[in-house]
């Protein structure tokens, strides 16, 4: 197919029978089942740790078919801001945090902060949107960063985990690329 | 004859597969048909469904590192293997802290018994990558190595060491997914069955059968390449751990957000931890499903907390545990709780939660 199946949903019970019009519904279906597939692709599994400000983290990933952008999501507390790049993205994107007040940030008062959807180029720096990504019919490694930034000395800012959501292709955009 | 793998995928219009339009064998341009369809969902097979079971970047100073000649394992991770994926391929952003020493990032899999110092080994079941003398941070480098299907649960070791003792390899991220690289013949452990290009041509009949297996593989694929929620290592060397508590009542230490898709009724699971001294201490995993029915999932800890940390290991398969049922296709959180007695330190030290494939 050339757009991703929206509410398609496998299952067992659909049979071939002899005498159905087999290049019909039969390749249809399959056809569609793949499809389904190659753009439904897992999620990329959420790590822990404990970052603060001072240093520039990064991350291989690779992106799956059909990836047209990824938003990075944070389990976080305190105030600050989080500055994110992607290789294939020539605009940093930026998240304002401020979950708690700030100025002891635990654990127990974090929340998941995700950065906003995609939006239509042109970009400007420090936007709070996805990042973009080369979507392509083939998976695609891209490399990530990100940078924690304090609001000020005394409201901090710390993150706990660390996911990467890949967002599939736009259907705005028109078919899937060849 | 050749069961094709391409490396992209092919996405074409339904019209080309639409009622009385004839049968093609297709896999050509401008033309469309039953070869597309099967190299579309050997593609699947190979490269497409290869879900991320580990997928972590370091966070205590950013990297863990090793400045010795003796293998250190520095972190570990729980997994059941795929079924037909035969490799686990490797990605690492490391670097070195000079020009002399040549880093070694070793992953192998706890299966294998062969011993060497600290755990690691030099068997069948491992790779070491080399990352070269005076690599800036962060380098790509990459390796692969032989996967044990037939293990319910495998630990993927990484072990750290130098080729001298003048500089330090420091290893910042690592991503862990499934391989295969080509198509082989005959029927995988899986179900999954192979198609050949002689099966099918131009104007030729077209078996119910074929149509059949295409279907079964597509459900086999379905079925078994699902992916992880969460993959988490600390450093294990380390004095202390970024995730512990003394508290004597149950501390919430993460919470991980999931979308379980349709068939998806349930989490295998694996984690190591410790208390310290000779205390007592448990992790307990919810989901949400099992939130609102008032059940968990606990862990006691044990004390033992020594390289290659088999005692510390524990799954959703040992006696006593189970998986941690969510409901199908929704969206849901792993809460993740620690518990010590109020006096030792109780330390979760990795945690892996991936989908239990699909009934």
């Amino acid at each position: 197919m050339r757009l991703p199946p929206i509410g398609f949903v496998p299952d067992d019970t659909w049979t071939v029978h002899n005498g159905q019009a087999a290049k019909a519904m039969h390749a249809q279906e399959i056809d569609r089942f793949t499809t389904w597939l190659a753009t439904a692709p897992p999620p990329c599994p959420t790590f822990f740790g404990l970052w603060v400000a001072g240093t520039t983290f990064e991350l291989e990933a690779t992106a799956p078919q059909f990836v047209a952008s990824c938003r990075l999501a944070f389990f976080a507390c305190g105030r600050g801001r989080l500055d994110c790049t992607c290789d294939d993205d020539g605009t940093n994107v930026r998240m304002q945090v401020y979950q708690g007040d700030g100025s002891v940030p635990v654990v127990a008062d974090a929340d998941w902060w995700m950065l906003g959807p995609a939006k239509l180029p042109a970009y400007t720096a420090d936007q709070d949107r996805a990042l973009e990504v080369d979507e392509a019919s083939s998976p695609v490694q891209v490399r990530l960063t990100w940078t924690i930034t304090d609001f000020d000395g005394t409201h901090t800012l710390e993150v706990y985990a660390v996911r990467v959501v890949w967002d599939l292709h736009d259907e705005a955009a028109g078919a899937l690329p060849a | 004859m050749s069961r094709p793998a391409p490396s992209s995928y092919r996405a074409f219009g339904a019209a080309h597969l639409g009622h009385a339009v004839p049968i093609r064998e297709g896999s050509t341009a401008g033309q469309v048909g039953e070869l597309d369809l099967v190299e579309n969902l050997h593609y699947l097979h190979t490269t497409g469904l290869r879900p991320p079971v580990v997928h972590q970047q370091f966070s205590t100073n950013g990297m863990v590192t090793a400045a010795s000649v003796t293998p250190v394992m520095k972190a570990h991770w729980g997994r059941r293997p795929f079924v037909d994926p035969t490799d686990w391929q490797i990605h690492v952003l490391a670097a070195m802290s000079g020009a002399t020493d040549t880093g070694k990032v070793r992953f192998e899999a706890a299966s294998n018994v062969a011993g060497g110092a600290g755990g690691s080994s030099d068997s069948a079941l491992g790779v070491t990558i080399d990352v070269p003398a005076g690599s800036a941070q962060w380098t790509l480098v990459s390796g692969r190595f032989t996967c044990d299907p037939a293990q319910a649960i495998d630990w993927i070791e990484m072990h750290l060491f130098c080729s001298g003792a003048t500089d330090t390899v420091r290893v910042h991220a690592v991503e862990i997914h499934p391989y295969l690289g080509s198509v082989a013949a005959g029927v995988t452990t899986a179900g999954f069955v192979p198609h050949d290009t002689l099966e099918t041509s131009a104007d030729d009949p077209l078996s119910t059968y074929t149509r059949q297996r295409m279907l079964g593989n597509l459900r086999t694929l379905w079925k078994t390449r699902s992916g992880s929620v969460v993959s988490y290592s600390d450093d294990l060397s380390r004095a202390t751990a970024e995730i512990e508590t003394t508290s004597a009542s149950y501390q919430l230490v993460q919470v991980v957000p999931y979308r379980s898709g349709v068939g998806q009724v349930s989490l295998e699971w694996a984690l190591s931890g410790h208390v310290t001294g000779a205390g007592t201490g448990n992790v307990k995993l919810v989901t949400s499903r099992m939130l609102a029915e008032g059940t968990s999932e606990v862990q006691a800890l044990q004390n033992v907390w020594t390289s290659p940390y088999t005692a510390a290991r524990h799954d959703w398969d040992d006696g006593g545990n189970a998986v941690l049922p969510v409901y199908e296709n929704q969206s849901g959180h792993l809460y993740v709780y620690l518990q010590s007695d109020g006096a030792a330190t109780a330390r979760l030290h990795s945690l892996t939660a991936w989908w239990k494939d699909v009934a």
